[in-house]
């Protein structure tokens, strides 16, 4: 065919020049990239950083790990918990505990994001919003209990005391919990503005905030309160620090391994794409727990003798394996395991995998309705236990769904499931969070998501919390096997989370798994 | 498109007075019941979603007296004509509400998403466009003399390329022209090469389906008779094809384009999660994670604004390039 025919010059010229041009321009349009700022190895002044959505930033809103991570580069706490659990100093320099209240000594040399001085006054009206009702913070319990809460300041003492209407024995850890974080005065005159800009005491400050986008954070100078929390600290903190909403955990990798990102947080099995690429450090840790929640508000599941069956129907280690990609651990414990008072011994009391007792438990179980997350491994865990109830003659049932769904269900407290698999993350740490979800009120006043009633883990609890020191642990330590013990819930897995940072760049994680921004360092 | 009434080139329509105005009018009136199905719909259909909002924001621990405070200050309380009511008052002065999650404006969120959805959105447009016409007349004018392999090999190739779903082609693109070659980036939003690999994964399979139209179009058209007059005139190529054979292609291409635009506007929401694109559509998945209600609804109806908006053009496009529409006022 010739050239005037087709009307096209001869084709194999035309299609080499069009490959050559479009290669040209794919080169020149790289180049614009800005990927080269992070190249491996050499220090720089700014760290990026993938987190999963946007953050809230108002420090009493916090409630998932993207707050908890953008809130502790911003506003300090008054102590803060170590890898161990161990409480340390903060903003305040020293304490004296008591079961109702503590009073706290602070630093003299901290100023807030505007440069006034933070003063004892200042942290007790922080600390004060915190607690009003109608702030609504949705964990100010883990921090204080079901307790009225009183702050009082001694401006010339340099004191702040809080104050609890009953004995609570994680007040002071409670004091390490992101939503804790001291809201100075600026901030406290004009609450809406706490959606937009900082206000904290932190070692950041935010310079600019694209939701969806990127939140960029500067470092402060002259920051020199930051709590000793143990690791390495060798290497210069970033001045400048860019949070990028990335909510592809694959995504977060490629931008990973194309030096777009310095560091991510992953739980799910894109890790394994840098696990033994010597360009990073991959750093595990335990974000929270997986349990299964028997509802025994008015349903078959209030027959101890049918969660047993459940309990002996399922091999944990199975279901770890499926609803975290292999890497989560089987526990013991509602309570994580790098959680302060977490008791290995309460373990014993778990029911052993046993198929033969387990059908003859089931044999007249009727329907068993499972509900869980499909955020939780795509809901693979959950589609585990209703396969193993089958295996011994259960008509099981399973209802995965959206996060939001799953949990307006799960605290609802209507009766129309029998077990659900409940991933709780624990970004603070806090034991409160996971024995508060299988204790006391069953919802909707509680957050007691099974409704399970245990007497002896309600008189365990009150030891536990009027108590401080070792004899605290060793009630909380009751409180977890006695829930075992009567098979009110059957702790499953950790939460793996896993930190990877590119070489040249290192973070500490000492607090719930999440990595702490104040301890970034670049080498 | 007839096949017995081609479009003359430098062809005429005779004028046509009256219908303009009363055009302007049917479709006026028809965006406007659009808008109105579209507030209706929207409100209607998120609430039909299960799951709190007051719950989602503020998690499971959240107490039932801060749900409950929550819920109010969310204005939820109210019964489901009053919230309507509120939302309808505040709508028609413009104004779409403010976030629940992170109570920014909805108005501020859409207006710094859209941008990224409309590029995304157009740019693919534009590349299936360009592309699928260029491929399709190549490959039919190629094939018109024979080359059964070429035209076998095209088939194969589009068939499969219109079938590929955005999420397989961008994770492949990611693969080759970022992790391997290291030409673009892999995500994000901070330079301008990073566009690149999501348009091409947009605008892939709508590319390769334009151009098995096109094809098919210019088959047809090339054996037209005024096209063999026009060849026995030995025209030069360029404006042989260009000038006499591409606009009796343009209705059916262009039909395709509005419908793929408009598709595209919520279509590049896989896209923008693969590629970290922060586009209205993956601030809109997160809303309904969440029950981000004004959110949700705001984009919706902004979204289907756009989309009605765009067709139209088309439609409007359509009517200046094809004589027949504007004879017949449509």
């Amino acid at each position: 065919m010739d050239a005037r025919r087709t009307g096209l010059p001869p084709g194999r010229t035309t299609a080499l020049g069009l490959i050559a041009a479009a290669t040209a321009v794919a080169a020149v349009l790289a180049g614009c990239g800005s990927g080269s700022d992070s190249t491996g190895g050499q220090a720089r002044s700014s760290v990026t950083i993938a987190i999963a959505s946007n953050p809230a930033l108002d420090p009493a809103k916090a409630a998932n790990q993207a707050d908890a991570i953008a809130l502790g580069g911003l506003y300090d706490t008054l102590v803060r918990l170590d890898a161990s659990g161990k409480v340390v100093a903060g903003l305040a320099s020293s304490w004296k505990s008591a079961p109702t209240s503590v009073a706290l000594q602070l630093r003299k040399d901290v100023t807030c994001s505007d440069g006034t001085k933070l003063t004892p006054s200042a942290v007790a009206a922080s600390l004060t919003r915190l607690v009003d009702p109608a702030t609504a913070a949705p964990y100010v319990g883990a921090s204080f209990g079901p307790n009225k809460v009183t702050v009082k300041a001694d401006d010339t003492a340099g004191r702040v005391t809080v104050s609890t209407s009953g004995p609570w024995s994680q007040l002071l850890p409670g004091l390490a919990m992101p939503w804790t974080g001291i809201v100075c005065p600026a901030g406290l005159k004009d609450p809406n503005a706490l959606a937009s800009k900082s206000f904290g005491t932190g070692p950041y400050e935010l310079e600019s905030a694209a939701p969806g986008r990127r939140f960029s954070l500067r470092r402060r100078s002259g920051y020199t309160w930051g709590p000793k929390l143990g690791g390495s600290d060798a290497g210069a903190a970033p001045t400048t620090l860019q949070l990028d909403v990335v909510a592809n955990e694959s995504t977060a990798v490629n931008m990973l391994v194309s030096g777009k990102l310095d560091i991510a947080l992953l739980g799910g099995p894109d890790v394994d794409r840098v696990a033994n690429d010597s360009g990073f450090t991959v750093t595990q840790k335990d974000g929270g727990t997986v349990w299964l929640a028997f509802n025994e508000q008015g349903t078959s599941m209030s027959d101890e003798a049918l969660r047993r069956g459940v309990a002996q129907a399922i091999d944990r280690e199975a279901f770890a394996n499926a609803a975290t990609f292999g890497r989560g651990t089987v526990i013991p414990s509602v309570v994580g395991p790098t959680t302060e008072c977490f008791d290995d011994a309460a373990g014993a009391a778990v029911p052993t995998l046993d198929a033969a007792a387990a059908r003859a438990a089931l044999s007249k179980a009727g329907t068993v309705t499972i509900i869980g997350t499909t955020q939780l491994g795509g809901g693979a865990g959950q589609e585990y236990i209703q396969a193993a109830l089958r295996d011994v003659g259960v008509d099981a049932k399973l209802r995965n769904s959206d996060t939001a769904t799953w949990s307006q269900t799960l605290t609802s407290g209507k009766g129309d499931w029998e077990l659900s698999v409940v991933p709780a993350l624990n970004p603070a740490g806090s034991i409160i969070i996971p024995i508060s979800q299988t204790t006391g009120a069953a919802p909707p006043k509680g957050t007691n998501f099974g409704g399970a009633q245990n007497p002896q883990a309600a008189a365990a609890l009150g030891k536990a919390i009027t108590q401080v020191g070792p004899e605290s642990c060793a009630a909380w330590g009751q409180v977890q096997h006695a829930l075992n013990a009567r098979v009110d819930v059957l702790p499953l897995s950790t939460l793996p989370l896993s930190i990877v940072a590119r070489d040249g760049v290192s973070v500490l994680a000492p607090q719930g798994g999440l990595p702490d921004l104040g301890t970034i360092r670049v080498r | 498109m007839s096949r017995t009434e081609p479009i003359a080139a430098g062809a005429r329509p005779p004028a046509r007075a009256g219908g303009l105005l009363g055009a302007v009018l049917r479709k006026t009136a028809g965006v406007a019941c659009v808008l109105a199905g579209l507030v209706v719909a929207s409100f209607l259909l998120v609430r039909l979603i299960p799951g709190d909002p007051a719950r989602s924001i503020v998690g499971p621990q959240a107490t039932a007296e801060q749900i409950a405070v929550v819920r109010d200050q969310l204005g939820l309380n109210g019964a489901l004509p009053q919230q309507f009511g509120d939302y309808v008052g505040r709508l028609a002065q413009g104004d779409l509400g403010s976030s629940f999650e992170t109570g920014e404006s909805v108005r501020t969120i859409i207006e710094d998403a859209l941008p990224y959805t409309l590029a995304l959105a157009l740019l693919a447009t534009v590349l299936a466009f360009v592309a699928g016409i260029a491929l399709g007349m190549t490959v039919a004018v190629l094939c018109r003399s024979g080359r059964p392999r070429l035209d076998a090999a095209f088939q194969a190739l589009t068939s499969i390329g219109a079938s590929f779903p955005e999420y397989v082609a961008g994770t492949l693109l990611v693969l080759v022209f970022a992790i391997t070659l290291g030409l673009f980036p892999p995500g994000g939003s901070d330079s301008l090469d990073t566009i690149v690999l999501p348009v091409i994964a947009v605008g892939l399979a709508p590319t390769c389906t334009l151009a098995r139209i096109v094809r098919r179009e210019t088959a047809t058209v090339l054996e037209l008779d005024y096209m063999r007059a026009a060849r026995s005139k030995r025209l030069p190529p360029l404006r042989l094809y260009a000038r006499h054979a591409l606009p009796n292609l343009m209705t059916a291409t262009l039909s395709y384009a509005g419908l793929l635009l408009a598709g595209l506007l919520s279509g590049t929401i896989i896209a923008e999660s693969v590629f970290a694109w922060p586009g209205l559509g993956s601030r809109v998945v997160d809303a309904i994670a969440v029950r981000d209600y004004p959110v949700i609804q705001g984009a919706v109806i902004v979204l289907g604004l756009v989309a009605v908006v765009a067709t139209m053009l088309v439609d409007g496009l359509l009517g200046a390039l094809d004589p027949r529409r504007r004879r017949s006022g449509t």
